[in-house]
């Protein structure tokens, strides 16, 4: 939502990319590379005064170089794409006895042989070894490896020394090494270009990871603006300094309100939602409304006034909205939130929300669990879907308990002081657990079933709950065991096409081999070379446990939960679309019933604490708690206090309504045949496919976009259709959806970015082709008797920072004639594509 | 090694970079390695590397600072997922090998 120069240490760029993996000693180098980079970016010489002048030519040879590096690079994963349903072939292999334990079926072999063929992977040009950190001149064609071992220098560094060849491209990590510098170099333009290709490459791995995902998309972020309001904005608007890190005086024991309202202030996308005029307090009828209230919190948490802030409308819409709430006593943070959303969602939705809802909570915190339960008889599985705002994480047990994790520990080489990671919490929600009088619907009989929860969608912000707080029968005790929370997770493992994919895998090879088999699905003989082989699936005794006649319930055996959790990640590729990083953690100090709630929160790549009134900068050490992991590692008591933490996804899926959407939409073929009608609300909506707009009669305006009907008959494709609007395309990295055929618009994950960058689009978003011809139209469909925009409460909204008068930008439009909707033609699509052929 | 075993492991190597093996197990190794938290440590490294060294970040490389923090990096892995790991690539030598020799 930012240019990605605003958060350097969010771009994808800036993560560890193990270059000799399988060597986990070179991999163990990568974050002491990826990071000086980083540094690098944010002190001015991070910029090379030799790459400055030659961008152009740099950008030349990145075009070429690029795709073949991202071709060599995610081969496997791209194909397996292809084959279509992952799971469904891996079976299928599995069960026709493939010995290759890869779901790699013939025609994956085969389309992925011609691959190699076309493009085999490069070796250095000396050495004539395919891995060790290949680089790439971007004068000639010369690879190099970084080896470093056996030479003084390494190949690469030797052919730019003796070629005088100036710069060279890190094969597989795309960043660009100056000779001269004798360093990895960032320069805007380039940057700017590797990052789009990042972007289209991601959306193509995301859609190869999970062909037929949904995954949750942003519909809108705000409400969408018109070109005249965005003229409007530019020449009378103003920009207002960055707040954000206001605290936020406790009104007596509300320590949980401030914490949670600061992780939703930071909170990328409800932030954004807010600040850009999401929700207009002046046409809100409902009294009281959360969505009002919270939006006159954010005004003050982001004006630029450095005083503690005291919610306390909020505060009351809060109590007269959850009665269970009132009061001044202490309340749980977690409820707190979920009261929040609750109410918010009410106040922006209104009592009859569309289904899937769009509103700001929905589109932020939503996502889908899925609980599969397999009978154990019959092997038949059922699957139930629910809907979730968070997940609840119970805190497992430190120690491994049970004798097997004790064998697995043993045969780790015995770790001491064991720190209990938020893959334990996860693998503890998503274990297979033993159900005891299940009725089957297949086979009918009583008895015993295996049920599991995963995650099939996962939503644009992920928020975690560790339950610390147990409420026993007699009394209830507050866990207060440390877990250690990542700032970077991926989520893969956990969902359920990957939970499916590796249970199936492997009931398939056991029950068609009888093979002891090794965890990633391999065949394993039983010596080789004189050498036995530890399967330590055989080990843990689970696998051989099970009869092989009986069918295998699809989600492992019974028991091998422990070694599922333990191996969860072998899911065969992790897809770039679960990727998350964290951006907020409330904390809870005390006991049970008394205590005090914090919140870190990040804001413009610095982190701070929040406590009450008080904001102090924080370090991502404190937020860890990496002293404490210190203390559990060496084995002495560490207390852990994070209670909830709050993730976004790394790159957001936004949805437009592109031409292909509305292509694929069956009804929207046309643009011209637009619906109009006056809902009961009194609303004038206009439906035109994809994009619905709303006039209501106090004078707000609000365009939807829907999503891609799924499975509706493509159309033969009419007239090309204007290119889809792109309202938050402010960006540098814009030009990755411009290209080619992706029809998503995708930002990266430069959202610790500041509300002024919200604030900012409005005034930029005139690009909207889709908003202006809505608008247009608008302008000539409407009835006369309908209200006019305007009339707002001008005293209202006085006080507000960046206000937009609909009166005054009316007025400069002219009137139109009434023309009838279907002879629209659509417009501003030249307009639009000048501006993509200008950027590429 | 003599020149046969050479050959074989090139070979090995070569259809562990073709076949994808070795990007997926990158991706796996990356995502174990996040979630235990490793890779935050080592960037904590990192930055007090940055710090400490007296001669300013103007001078420092990114070679440099990773010569400087590997040793840590490396022994810092949890042994649990350097096994893991360990025997996904074994597993895939058990596969491949025999295509290999023929």
């Amino acid at each position: 939502m930012s240019s990605p120069a605003a958060a350097p240490d969010d771009t994808p760029s800036a993560d560890t990319q193990q270059h000799g993996a399988a060597k986990e000693a070179a991999a163990s180098k990568a974050p002491g590379r990826a990071k000086p980079g980083r540094q690098a970016r944010g002190k001015h010489s991070g910029r090379c005064s030799h790459l400055a002048g030659k961008t152009k030519a740099v950008i030349d040879r990145l075009k070429v170089l690029v795709p073949y590096a991202s071709v060599c690079k995610h081969r496997q994963a791209l194909l397996q794409g292809r084959r279509g349903g992952s799971a469904a072939a891996a079976a299928a292999a599995a069960t026709a006895g493939d010995r290759e334990g890869t779901p790699a079926a013939g025609e994956g072999d085969r389309s992925r042989k011609r691959l190699v063929d076309e493009m085999p992977a490069p070796t250095c040009t000396t050495c004539h070894t395919p891995g060790d950190r290949l680089h790439a001149c971007l004068t000639c064609d010369h690879y190099g490896c970084w080896q470093r071992a056996k030479h003084d220098t390494p190949h690469m560094h030797q052919h730019l020394a003796a070629s005088g060849h100036a710069f060279a491209l890190d094969f597989s990590r795309l960043v660009v090494y100056c000779a001269q510098c004798a360093d990895y170099v960032h320069d805007a333009a380039v940057d700017a270009w590797l990052l789009g290709a990042q972007m289209r490459w991601h959306a193509a791995l995301c859609d190869a990871a999970e062909p037929e995902a949904k995954r949750p998309r942003i519909v809108s972020t705000a409400g969408d603006l018109s070109p005249a309001q965005a003229k409007y904005l530019r020449e009378h608007g103003a920009l207002q300094a960055c707040g954000g890190v206001r605290g936020l005086r406790n009104l007596g024991a509300t320590c949980y309100l401030g914490a949670v309202l600061q992780a939703l202030a930071h909170n990328p996308l409800v932030r954004g939602w807010m600040l850009s005029d999401g929700h207009h307090p002046a046409t809100c009828r409902a009294a009281p409304c959360m969505a009002c209230e919270l939006d006159a919190a954010f005004q003050a948490l982001f004006a630029a006034d450095a005083a503690p802030f005291a919610p306390t409308r909020l505060l009351r819409a809060l109590w007269l909205l959850r009665a269970d709430l009132a009061g001044y006593g202490q309340q749980d943070a977690h409820e707190c939130l979920m009261a929040l959303l609750d109410t918010l969602h009410t106040g922006l939705a209104g009592a009859a929300p569309p289904r899937p809802c769009t509103c700001a909570v929905h589109q932020t915190f939503a996502g889908l669990l899925q609980s599969t339960v397999t009978c154990a008889r019959c092997g038949n599985t059922t699957q139930a879907h629910d809907p979730m705002l968070d997940v609840s994480l119970d805190i497992p047990a430190p120690r491994g308990v049970r004798a097997l994790d004790a064998a697995a520990v043993q045969w780790a080489g015995g770790r001491a002081g064991h720190v209990t990671s938020l893959h334990d919490c996860l693998a503890h929600f998503t274990r297979a657990e033993a159900l005891a009088g299940y009725a089957c619907l297949r086979c009918g009989t009583p008895g015993a079933a295996v049920k599991q929860l995963s995650i099939k969608e996962l939503p644009p912000v992920l928020a975690l709950q560790l339950k610390r707080f147990r409420h026993g029968a007699r009394r209830g005790a507050k866990e207060d065991a440390f877990v250690r929370l990542p700032e970077h997770i991926d989520m893969t493992p956990y969902t359920s096409a990957a939970l499916a994919s590796r249970s199936q895998t492997l009931a398939g090879l056991r029950a068609s081999l009888g093979h002891a088999v090794s965890s990633t699905g391999g065949v394993l003989p039983a010596t080789v070379g004189g050498i036995p082989v530890v399967d330590r699936n055989a080990q843990g005794a689970d696998a051989s446990a099970v009869p092989r006649d009986t069918p295998l319930p699809v989600l492992s055996g019974p028991g091998g939960s422990s070694t599922l959790g333990k191996r969860r990640t072998d899911a065969r590729h992790s897809n770039p679309a679960c990727q998350y990083v964290l951006f907020a953690v409330v904390e809870h100090v005390g006991r049970l019933d008394t205590g005090h709630y914090t919140a870190y929160a990040r804001q413009r790549a610095q982190w701070y604490r929040f406590d009450d009134a008080h904001v102090a900068p924080a370090d991502i050490r404190d937020v860890l708690a990496l002293a404490e992991e210190a203390k559990a590692r060496a084995g002495r008591p560490a207390v852990g206090r994070a209670y909830m933490a709050f993730y976004h996804k790394q790159v957001l899926d936004y949805h437009d309504g592109t031409a292909a959407a509305a292509a694929a939409d069956g009804q929207a073929g046309q643009m011209g045949q637009v619906n109009t009608h006056v809902d009961a609300d009194g609303e004038f909506v206009e439906d035109a496919g994809t994009v619905r707009m709303r006039t209501s009669a106090s004078g707000d305006v609000r365009v939807e976009r829907r999503g891609r009907k799924k499975g509706a008959a493509k159309p033969q494709r009419p007239k090309p259709l204007p290119r889809a609007s792109k309202p938050r395309a402010t960006d540098d990295n814009y030009d990755a959806a411009e290209e080619g055929e992706i029809d998503e618009f995708i930002i990266a994950g430069s959202l610790g970015s500041a509300p002024a960058a919200a604030v900012e689009r409005k005034v930029e978003s005139e690009s909207d082709s889709d908003g202006e011809a809505l608008w247009d139209r608008i302008n000539r469909a409407r009835a006369p008797d309908l209200v006019p925009m305007g009339q707002p409460a001008d005293a209202l909204l006085a006080d507000r920072p960046l206000f937009v008068d609909p009166a005054a930008i009316h007025q400069p439009l002219p009137p139109l004639p009434a023309v009838p909707a279907a002879a629209l033609p659509s417009v501003d699509s030249n307009d639009f594509d000048d501006d993509a052929s200008d950027d590429e | 090694m003599s020149q046969q075993e050479m050959g074989v492991r090139e070979e090995l190597l070569k259809r562990f970079i073709e076949s994808g093996e070795r990007e997926r197990l990158q991706e796996i190794l990356r995502s174990k390695l996040y979630i235990s938290g490793w890779q935050d440590r080592v960037k904590d490294k990192c930055e007090k590397f940055v710090h400490e060294s007296g001669e300013g970040v103007e001078k420092l490389t990114v070679d440099g600072i990773a010569e400087a923090v590997t040793p840590y990096a490396r022994a810092s892995i949890p042994e649990d997922i350097k096994a893991e790991i360990l025997e996904d690539i074994r597993a895939f030598m058990f596969r491949t090998l025999p295509k290999v020799d023929s």
